[in-house]
């Protein structure tokens, strides 16, 4: 079975074969072989030869995520089909936040520079500038809604 | 003592206060908002009134609405928790005026703490150092412009009426000014409906130190020691400790006479705080005072075996403290962690989303303050608080050591949580010879990435492991044109469950 992740725009390819409690995998053209079982829904026991990896994993919506020795790490599985990864179009800005717009710096038409403020955004009582949150690169005018 | 209390708020304070006053044999009222139904809070309570609309305005922070829920119900009592209405004098007032006891001190008591500037005034009266600054009632711009030049650069503005680091901007250079104050008044004004703001000298190598006080309404007044909360971002505590690793005997007796001298000075009742900022020369200034219980009080519980919520409670129905300064003592070392649903590598930004799952540490002195819980959806209307965690040990190391492991074993899975960056923290050299103060984070975490080095070979076995064993709907079809003497050519229709 060949499985493609994806985590912070890196794609990594994995091959898995099962055997019972055994599973084979191969990723970057080295080959693991562990055992594993699943003891309670999402909690994993993995034996990699003399080591023990306990990991807990959860299915969002659109992603996984995978809790390792304190840290998680949120994994989407694409499919890889030929066509290449869509690009985010030059001067689209999206907030990863949603909230209540305080202010707009900017209107329509503008020309905005790296760092810029665009709007600022109140959510959780905390304001945040749009330019902390994604730097511009390049921007051409801001889209006002 | 009361026979029932309602709880003004949500979260792990609400459940934190619940469990204190069934401990108490009080029965339990809680308030919710409609996102918040079946939150452990609303659970655990013993009643429970449903204040609608979750934004803050129409629920937690509606005194209208919750004066009538309490009355409803015929509570004595209602526990204001901390954050919405714990630090609104009106609120306080309107208890007051509906035969509801407020627990926490006099409307006029937090009226008079709640205005920063008329708060110094008085503490100063006291004998009790304040932090030199603009703190007049002229609040155009042209003013507070001209009396930051004069206090100098860098320079902290900040909202009257503020707290928890909202409304408040430091500015470095006086290019920075007019944004700044501008930014703080909105937010001040969203926050606390009042846009006043003060300027003040900025403090070099300044740690947060504060000090906890119970005062009775019979005038007796104690501090339960010190709380260091110098690691801080965006000017909010996210690690607290007890006590602090600079504080030397002769300090704290200084400092908690003061606290002591600063709440007779107002004629405090109830639990509250006193904050002092601390500079690199063991000085230390007050900079305000929490009218209310704070979020870190477990850190102090935990180090002096007083349950605080508890006293709030024995205190508010009129109950005499039975503590004296003398008997307390200081034992061990205490350290807490905020769990919050934010992205520290990109700018502590609030995360949103359903907690696919939670399993909280537990150990030997691990205590765990929670109001979520799996399926839980964290939504943009509160603060992105999730939980606390707290560890007690013999000593600071111990403690250190003991709070890493329980992060390592902390699983909060669905938003993106600061755990594995308060990890790293905790493991800061610096942080560990106790060398911190308020500017930690920015000094030494300032650009911070979870993941420099990607996905680890063992998420990657993990991952691989757990598709093969839930593989999905289309690979089961391909197994079945592969394979005609797979059992799955025999299952029918089917779905793993979650």
């Amino acid at each position: 079975m060949f499985i493609n992740y994806e985590h912070n725009t890196h794609v990594y390819n994995v091959t898995v074969e099962r055997r019972d409690n055994k599973f084979f995998i191969t990723y970057d053209n080295n080959e693991y072989t562990v055992n594993a079982i699943e003891v309670k829904p999402g909690q994993l026991s993995i034996q990699l030869g003399d080591r023990a990896i306990k990991s807990v994993i959860s299915e969002g919506e659109d992603s996984k995520f995978v809790f390792i020795d304190g840290s998680i790490f949120k994994v989407k599985r694409i499919e890889l089909t030929g066509r290449k990864k869509t690009e985010k179009k030059e001067g689209d800005l999206n907030s990863p936040i949603s909230g209540t717009v305080v202010t707009t710096k900017v209107k329509q038409g503008d020309q905005v520079r790296k760092d810029d403020v665009i709007l600022v955004i109140e959510a959780m009582k905390m304001e945040s500038s749009l330019e902390e949150i994604g730097r511009l690169v390049e921007a051409r005018g801001f889209d006002g809604r | 003592m009361f026979k029932k209390v309602l709880i003004a708020n949500r979260g792990e304070i609400a459940v934190r206060i619940i469990k204190a006053c069934q401990e108490m044999g009080i029965k339990t009222v809680a308030v919710y908002s409609e996102v918040d139904r079946n939150s452990p809070h609303v659970q655990i309570a013993d009643e429970s009134v449903n204040l609608g609309d979750p934004t803050p305005s129409e629920s937690y922070l509606n005194i209208a609405k919750i004066i009538e829920s309490a009355r409803n119900v015929n509570a004595e009592a209602i526990h204001p928790g901390y954050g919405f209405l714990a630090e609104n004098p009106d609120f306080a007032k309107a208890c007051a005026d509906s035969g509801i006891k407020f627990i926490g001190p006099t409307p006029e008591v937090i009226r008079l703490m709640g205005d920063k500037i008329e708060a110094k005034k008085t503490i100063a009266s006291a004998n009790v150092p304040v932090i030199p600054g603009y703190h007049g009632v002229k609040q155009d711009l042209s003013t507070l412009i001209k009396e930051a030049k004069k206090i100098g650069f860098p320079l902290l503005v900040k909202a009257t009426a503020g707290g928890g680091g909202k409304g408040m901007r430091v500015v470095h250079a006086e290019a920075e000014l007019e944004q700044s104050i501008e930014s703080a008044k909105r937010e001040a004004k969203s926050s606390f409906g009042n846009n006043s703001v003060f300027l003040e000298q900025y403090i070099d190598k300044p740690r947060h130190i504060e000090f906890q006080i119970l005062a009775d309404e019979h005038g007796h007044v104690i501090h339960l020691f010190e709380r260091e909360c110098s690691i801080q971002r965006r000017h909010q505590k996210i690690i607290e400790e007890t006590p602090s690793p600079v504080m030397t005997k002769k300090l704290r007796d200084e400092m908690g006479t003061a606290a002591v001298a600063a709440a007779e000075a107002v004629g405090y009742t109830n639990a509250g705080t006193i904050e002092f900022m601390v500079d690199g020369k063991q000085n230390f200034y007050f900079m305000e005072m929490n009218t209310r219980l704070q979020v870190e009080h477990p850190i102090t519980e935990a180090t002096t075996g007083v349950d605080l919520a508890k006293w709030q409670l024995r205190i508010a129905s009129g109950m005499e403290l039975t503590l004296k300064q003398n008997d307390l003592v200081q034992r061990g070392h205490a350290l807490e962690c905020r769990i919050y649903a934010e992205d520290p590598s990109n700018g502590f930004l609030p995360s949103i989303g359903t907690l696919e799952k939670v399993e909280l540490p537990i150990g030997p002195n691990i205590r765990n303050d929670t109001g979520v819980e799996t399926q839980f959806h964290i939504s943009s209307y509160y603060d992105p608080m999730l939980a606390k965690l707290t560890v007690n040990s013999e000593n600071r190391e111990e403690s250190i050591n003991k709070m890493i492991w329980a992060l390592s074993h902390y699983v909060v899975l669905g938003v993106t949580t600061n755990i594995s960056f308060l990890k790293k923290v905790l493991e800061h050299p610096e942080f560990r010879k106790g060398n911190i103060t308020t500017h930690f984070i920015n000094d030494y975490f300032k650009d911070w990435l979870v993941t420099k080095e990607g996905l680890p070979m063992d998420a990657i076995i993990a991952l691989a492991v757990y598709d093969s064993l839930h593989p999905q709907r289309q690979e089961i079809v391909r197994y079945k044109e592969a394979d005609p003497h797979t059992p799955w050519q025999h299952v029918g229709r089917w779905r793993m469950g979650r």
